[in-house]
């Protein structure tokens, strides 16, 4: 009887607990969103995509590292190193360990993760076909932009086109360099049919068909050049695809070459010239901290320097971190002679390297430099006293990165022009850029021929397009990184007598290596990636 | 029949009683503590003859002499502690005996349920409470520390208020919490805060520490289990308990930073220009600071604190109802000024009979609780190493050339330095306003009904609401809100609320059947439960508020800069059975089974099962031990079980989507809200398991004056919950997997002894040490080393500090090894003077080669590549003591009592980042260095301890500033004299008692900072940093116990 009382009330008890325990278990989480229940919505297609977007803003990528600490230390900038540091990517003495290689990496492939969870969810939900389209284009797009990123930078990545949905599988082995450039290709002439184009989103933000036809070009720049060195056939295919955008009569060049600089800074577009053609988006002034996204960091480690006590509001502060070289000066006086007889000074050499520092908050412009110091400059690119935010934050800003400009498009047509050897086709596009800057124009008589010219082109890049993350880029699609950097020093060693400030500068190309054209893979992917292998020389 | 008799009998007596005049007659009743009727009690009238015992009942009734009106009762009886009554015109008593403890007569709190001390099969340490009670302390976590064996306490810091951890037998998970399952009266917290229990009212504390004792915990069992039961009342005339301390806390000991003069030659070493700019002005030389004072910022911060605690209790009560009622009250001031913690806090604790069936049980408690104060160390994240308090103290320049220089002016600016954040530290404590309220309320209910004379049925219900208020402001005077520093000018006057609450409901219901046949006992529990726990929180800040004599109201005024605003929950649903038999009293066997489902799973991995077993053999019941006379009582116990961990987040198996504002995206420049695949969930994820062995002996020895219990252990945790590392090529940083294992063992001794024990003077003492040796046995996949940065600068963020390695314990220090420094023997001198370091000489990762000087500091070449790189990394130390215990005393002289207790710790090391800061780090302009410096290397006194001013030293860790951490430590004294006499009588006082004592009194350590009991960032992973810590306090009290 005891017993019996015993195991009913045991038997009931347990299927009480049974029968409710199902449903008292099951909680639904009401703070977080699954991915299952998103991309539903064009409002929710609308911030996945900015999703994909924001991870080309992060400190590890345009907001700051790529065109800083992972372009400087070539011919056109370097660290200036003040306080004597080391340890600094840009002077080429850091480990596979260093944040910043991981920070770039890892943003880079959570973009590319995030756009394999839209393309791979997006189909499945009751959203208007076109613009589903146009989200999966720029996705696609984006997705092989990142690549293109990373290929560039790390060489033969893994390449992962699937969302990450397990945590079981933790080795990714690296792809051959040419199937991630061919999925690099695919994937951007498939968006190319899907974005809108340049009129419909009527600014740089998203991109558009004329910007993937750009940047499928400088794809192919790349492929025909180191590593892969595929030659005369790239060379055509980049002509092609950056005269789709010539020929698109959408873009052409802003007649004040200061203007377009001035607009990023200003986060002003203008809709008259559209020679921006696509540019990361910041804003604001991080002010107050953690009520908006932070803003970008390039312009103020670039910035003139100005470090003087900041009155508030703030009109100017920089970190001057990063100076132009005397090299890149003297590429710009290479075909001065003709310019000062004819039309003056090429205008881009004082905007970019003014010829003079922030004096004072309020009437900052005012201190002069004598023309003699140019190994001690400033970089001046992005000024920031044009930045209308006020009040200014010494770190965050709201300046825009341009990632393409039409001017960057003449160029790589007149480059694939000169390579494929027809010199006067090239020599017109490259005069276009030129002329624009009010600097002479190229004849035949001063490029007499593809060597000669190839130089003039090779200069031009860097007179147009310096600081804009291009210029490594281009170095080592060339072939020649080390070489370039070996020249550097011997022209420090032959232009500057202080002692002091010849060790300073000589640290950069005294440390720079073979490897250095492709960064370590980051030693938090290595220690957890069974599969993956570091680079020669790290 | 029996019933029958006996009132016949005593209706007999009455008769006969009344008619002797001359004679009286008492009557009464005597009860056991729980309130059970005691048969067979002797009573006898004192000096004579005269003597009675109990009937049945427990009812007695003893004739005395009318004229006798001192008349005294003695009560005696074999178990319990006789006392005498004397009478005072009362007729019909009610006497309650306490029973007399034999240590192993104790009853032990076990989960779901008690047991008697000498019936344990399983790991249980019950803490001494009363020793335990004599520490002036706020919370008993403060005082735990040393007190059992097993149990390791390490508080951050001394802030009042500040975290506590313990870690039973040692660290079972790697990334997770590894805090034990409170039980506050049945309550299972995971996450509770100590603060809010007046230790006063704590009645026992048990540790539950081998699977067997904790499996019935099972999922929250792994890292052991502690039970805190509260104080109830107890049948008898009502106790009236007032008890008051007022004591004074200072600083263990100070920090010895530079004094002026030394600091103007230090910098004049380090930065001539700068130095002759600001020092050397109008004439003055070095020479001119000998002997100035300047300010000492440690003393103008710090403060001799006051701490004051009241406490009042009352209880008492009748076969029927029984009650507890306790008010407290409780400040703390901080050693640090404008610091400090305060409680306030009442229980009501009500048991009433309801009939011969039915007992109900209501426990109620309040607490308020509110800490204030610049909080000291451990920012987090994105902080600057200057933002914290202490490089403030520290680091501020002792003079300046100001002559009217002083604590409260604004003097010293570092504006200009973007990685400087000094702030005049007499102001930042004074104006930041950092509150953190705490209201808890804690009910619970419990029916029990006894179903049958063997059965009980018991039913709990209990209910935690728990709302937490986070104020935060910072005024146009403070590093936060000032228009001079660099965020104040961004953010202007700004502030914080942040409500957080958390509600926490259990339904606990339990079947008891216990039963004696021969010598057989059995003891079965079954019950299931379940429990919930509701978080969510809200707030918001602001910046730029416009009127900042409003404060906090006038949040409402500036721009919003941050709404917090979560929500989640989890529930738990369980089953349990335990069987505990035994045989004789001789052979005793236990098993235990739980079965725990939780929310925190995807469905199929919801449920989970923690078996036990353990048996033990009570040898010294067995005849061939008759023969070994000194040995009184000796137990071999043996246990072997499973149990959990469920600490991750709520959710965890799910992946998420997330979209806060700060990776938001501007297309055409206007904000744009942009959503993220955030966490990676892991459906498969499950409970993480240990499996734990025991064996244990309990040996009692002559006349059961010493006492000696060891256990050794060993466990295993398998499919951590680890919050792994993935390839961030995946997309995600981390994921939680259940993957990797860590095994610890250990050893502990815990050894008593009754000295002396004559009636007017007893000596008691105990001592206990224990080892624990941590191992992690396996990782992630792939993945040799697991590397941990501490974000305590961003210019550290990317060095790790700590490293777990496969086959090593889980948190070592991880660097360089220091190697001294440069000698001139290590450089070529040119001829102009210059010294060049030699080719086969490598420099030190920090200073290019080319300017590396002699004195400049140096690191281990590990493998001679002359290249100072990853490479030449490697452990440099272990936080994890050795070994670690206590011993304690308690003697008592007449009505003087002394108790004195030492805590110890032994093997353990330190990361003392202060020394990567203030020893000549150089980077600063005039900041003040710690004393050390003062034997700085110079070519006139070339060592190799200290480096040269502006030897560019100490930016990676190395050995250099990794310490020896052991330490032993006289933690609580007390001194009481007890006053009990016919005085106090006449003025209805049972007692009243003077007590002074102390804690942390003297330390014993060969730490160069504040204190080593430290760890700012702790965690399993993060053990044993230093930096910028809340100065420990020594604490002296004055009281008095005042008994009705």
């Amino acid at each position: 009887m005891k017993n019996r009382f015993i195991y009913f009330t045991l038997f009931s008890l347990f299927v009480l607990l049974n029968f409710s325990c199902k449903k008292y278990l099951d909680t639904t989480p009401s703070d977080v969103i699954v991915p299952e229940k998103y991309y539903s919505s064009p409002a929710e297609i609308n911030a996945a995509i900015a999703g994909i977007y924001s991870s080309l803003a992060q400190d590890g990528t345009y907001g700051r590292n790529i065109p800083i600490e992972l372009d400087m230390g070539n011919d056109e900038a370097q660290y200036n190193n003040r306080n004597n540091n080391v340890n600094v990517t840009s002077l080429y003495d850091c480990q596979a360990s260093t944040s910043i290689y991981s920070d770039c990496w890892s943003a880079l492939y959570r973009g590319i993760n995030a756009a394999n969870y839209l393309l791979s969810s997006i189909g499945a939900y009751p959203v208007s076909d076109s613009l589903k389209n146009i989200a999966i284009g720029e996705a696609t797009f984006l997705r092989a932009f990142n690549y293109f990123q990373l290929a560039t930078r790390y060489g033969a990545v893994p390449l992962i086109l699937k969302p990450t949905t397990q945590v079981g599988v933790t080795s990714y082995a690296r792809n051959p360099l040419p199937d991630v450039y061919n999925q690099i290709i695919a994937d951007m002439k498939s968006a190319e049919s899907k974005v809108n184009t340049y009129a419909v989103n009527g600014s740089p933000s998203h991109v558009s068909k004329t910007t993937v036809q750009g940047i499928l070009a400088r794809v192919y720049l790349k492929m025909a050049g180191r590593p892969l060195n595929l030659g005369n056939a790239m060379y055509d295919s980049a002509r092609v695809w950056a005269m789709k955008v010539v020929s698109s009569g959408t873009h052409s060049l802003n007649p004040s070459y200061s203007q377009v600089f001035i607009n990023h800074s200003k986060d002003a577009y203008e809709n008259v010239y559209k020679e921006s053609m696509w540019e990361i988006e910041f804003t604001g002034n991080n002010t107050p901290v953690g009520s908006m996204p932070p803003g970008s960091r390039f312009a103020c480690q670039l910035a003139m320097r100005y470090t003087g006590t900041d009155p508030n509001p703030l009109v100017v502060y920089g970190y001057g971190s990063y100076i132009p070289t005397g090299n890149l000066y003297d590429i710009y006086q290479k075909l001065t002679a003709s310019d000062t007889l004819t039309k003056g000074v090429d205008v881009r050499r004082n905007w970019n390297i003014p010829t003079f520092t922030y004096s004072t908050n309020t009437n900052p412009r005012t201190a002069t430099l004598t023309p003699a110091s140019t190994w001690d400059r400033d970089c001046g690119k992005w000024k920031r006293d044009d930045e209308v935010v006020i009040p200014k934050n010494r770190d965050w800003g709201p300046t825009n990165f341009p990632v393409l400009r039409y001017a960057d498009v003449l160029l790589m047509v007149s480059e694939a022009q000169m390579e494929l050897g027809n010199l006067a086709e090239s020599i017109t596009y490259l005069n276009m850029v030129r002329s624009r800057a009010n600097a002479s124009l190229v004849t035949s008589v001063i490029a007499p021929n593809q060597t000669v010219l190839r130089g003039i082109i090779r200069d031009e890049r860097a007179r147009e397009l310096c600081f804009e993350a291009l210029r490594k880029f281009d170095l080592i699609r060339w072939g020649i990184f080390n070489q370039v950097m070996t020249d550097c020093k011997t022209s420090i060693n032959n232009s500057l007598s202080t002692a002091s400030l010849k060790t300073r500068y000589l640290t950069t190309y005294n440390n720079v290596q073979l490897r250095d054209t492709l960064l370590p893979i980051p030693s938090s992917e290595l220690s957890v990636n069974g599969l993956m292998t570091q680079n020669a020389g790290w | 029949m029996l019933i029958k008799k006996l009132l016949q009998l005593t209706f007999f007596l009455f008769i006969s009683i009344s008619l002797v005049a001359q004679t009286k007659k008492i009557t009464g009743k005597v009860i056991s503590t729980d309130n059970t009727a005691l048969p067979g009690v002797s009573v006898s009238l004192k000096g004579t003859k005269n003597k009675v015992v109990t009937n049945t009942d427990g009812n007695f009734s003893i004739v005395l002499n009318e004229k006798s009106t001192k008349d005294t009762l003695i009560f005696f009886s074999i178990g319990y502690v006789s006392i005498e009554l004397g009478l005072q015109n009362q007729n019909n008593l009610l006497v309650t005996l306490k029973p007399s403890i034999s240590d192993l007569d104790e009853v032990v709190v076990v989960g779901y349920g008690t047991q008697r001390k000498r019936d344990l099969t399983g790991a249980i340490s019950k803490v001494d409470i009363s020793d335990l009670q004599k520490a002036p302390v706020r919370s008993f976590d403060e005082a735990l520390g040393g007190r059992v064996a097993g149990v390791q306490v390490t508080s951050s810091d001394g802030q009042p208020g500040a975290a506590v951890s313990i870690v039973i037998r040692g660290n079972n998970s790697i990334t997770q919490d590894n805090s034990p399952l409170y039980v506050v009266d049945g309550f299972p917290i995971e996450n509770g805060n100590n603060n809010s229990i007046n230790p006063a009212d704590i009645e026992s504390i048990e540790i539950l520490k081998d699977a067997s004792a904790t499996a019935i915990y099972g999922a929250r069992a792994a890292n052991g289990v502690i039970l805190i039961t509260t104080k109830k009342g107890v049948v008898g005339k009502a106790k009236f308990n007032f008890t008051s301390s007022y004591g004074k806390q200072d600083v263990i000991n100070k920090v010895s930073v530079l004094s002026p003069y030394e600091f103007v030659r230090y910098h004049s070493e380090l930065n001539p220009t700068g130095t002759a700019s600001t020092y050397f002005t109008n004439g003055k030389t070095l020479n001119d600071y000998i002997g100035l004072e300047g300010v000492n910022w440690q003393d103008a911060v710090l403060q001799s604190a006051p701490i004051l605690n009241n406490s009042l209790s009352m209880s008492g009560g009748n076969d029927a109802t029984r009650y507890y009622v306790s008010l407290s009250g409780f400040g703390q001031e901080g050693v640090i000024k404008f610091s400090g913690y305060d409680r306030y806090q009442g229980r009501i604790r009500l048991d009433q009979v309801v009939n011969s069936k039915f007992k109900i049980g209501l426990n109620v408690n309040y607490t308020a609780l509110k800490s204030f104060g610049t909080i000291s160390s451990g920012l987090d994240n994105s902080s600057s190493q200057t933002s914290n308090l202490m490089f403030d103290v520290w680091g501020y320049r002792p003079i300046t050339n100001n002559q009217n220089f002083n604590v409260n002016s604004e003097d010293e600016l570092f504006a200009g330095d973007p990685n400087d954040s000094r702030f005049n530290p007499y102001e930042k404590i004074k104006y930041e306003l950092r509150n953190r309220f705490s209201n808890t309320i804690y009910s619970n209910l419990s029916l029990e009904y006894k179903l049958q004379k063997d059965l009980i049925l018991k039913s709990t219900i209990g209910y935690t609401h728990d709302v937490n208020r986070d104020e935060n402001f910072n005024n146009s005077n403070t590093p936060g809100g000032s228009p001079t520093t660099v965020s104040g000018r961004a953010n202007g006057v700004n502030g914080s609320i942040i409500y957080q609450t958390t509600n926490s409901y259990v339904s606990e219901n339990t079947l008891n059947y216990t039963k004696r046949i021969n010598k057989n006992n059995i003891d079965i529990v079954t019950g299931f439960t379940m429990q919930g726990v509701d978080k969510f929180s809200f707030g918001s800040a602001a910046a730029k508020l416009p009127n900042e004599g409003l404060g906090l109201s006038g949040l409402d005024e500036g721009t919003p800069t941050k709404v917090t605003s979560t929500r989640t929950k989890n529930t738990l649903a369980s089953a349990l059975a335990r069987i505990n038999y035994s045989y004789d009293g001789k052979y005793l066997a236990s098993v235990s089974y739980r079965a725990d489902g939780s929310s925190k799973f995807s469905p199929e991995n919801k449920w989970s099962y923690f078996p036990s077993a353990s048996v033990a053999w009570r040898f010294s019941q067995e005849k061939f031990m008759k023969d070994v006379a000194f040995v009184n009582d000796g137990k071999l116990r043996f246990s072997h079980g499973l149990v959990g961990n469920n600490r991750v987040s709520d959710f965890a198996y799910l992946t998420t989507m997330y979209s806060p504002i700060t990776i938001s995206y501007p297309f055409n420049g206007t904000l744009n809200s942009s959503t993220v695949p955030y966490t990676l969930g892991n459906p498969n994820l499950r409970w993480e398991t240990t499996t734990q062995s025991d064996a244990g002996l309990d040996v009692s020895f002559f006349n059961s004056r010493v006492t000696l219990g060891i256990d050794v252990y060993k466990k295993i945790t398998k499919d951590l919950l680890l919050y792994a590392d993935m390839p961030t090529s995946s997309g995600f940083a981390s994921a939680f997997k259940n993957i990797g294992s860590v095994e610890n063992k250990g050893l502990e001794i815990t050894l008593g002894a009754k000295v002396v024990n004559r009636t007017n003077f007893t000596w008691n003492t105990s001592f206990n040490i224990s080892f624990n040796s941590n191992k992690i046995v396996s990782l992630n996949d792939n993945q040799e080393a697991l590397l941990t940065t501490i974000n305590w600068d961003n210019q550290w963020r990317s060095s790790p500090a700590y490293i777990a390695k496969v086959g090593q314990p889980i948190g070592q220090f991880y660097g360089y090894i220091w190697d001294g420094l440069y000698q001139t023997s290590d450089f070529t001198q040119t001829p102009s003077g210059n010294y060049v370091l030699k080719t086969n000489i490598a420099s030190n990762t920090t200073t290019a080669s080319n300017k590396i000087q002699p004195g400049f500091i140096k690191y281990k070449d590990l493998n001679g590549d002359l290249v100072m790189n990853d490479n030449d990394k490697t452990i440099i130390g272990n936080a994890t003591p050795k070994f670690v215990g206590g011993f304690t005393n308690n003697f008592r002289f007449k009505q003087l009592d002394l108790n004195f207790f030492i805590q110890y710790s032994y093997g353990g090391q330190l990361l003392n980042a202060n020394r990567l800061v203030f020893e000549g780090n150089s980077g600063r302009l005039f900041q003040n260095q710690l004393s050390s410096v003062l034997n700085r290397y110079t070519i006139a006194n070339p060592n190799n301890e200290m480096y040269v001013a502006g030897g560019d030293g100490d930016k990676v860790y190395s050995s250099r500033v990794i310490e020896d951490g052991s330490y032993a430590r006289l933690k609580t004294v007390q001194v009481g004299y007890t006053l009990s006499n016919k005085y106090l009588k006449r003025l209805q006082i049972q007692s009243l008692r003077f007590y002074a004592s102390a804690q942390n009194l003297i330390t014993i350590t060969n730490y160069t900072g504040y204190d080593p009991e430290v760890s700012v960032y702790n965690s399993a992973l993060t053990p044993g940093f230093d930096y910028s810590v809340y100065p420990r306090a020594k604490t002296v009290t004055l009281g008095l116990n005042l008994n009705f």
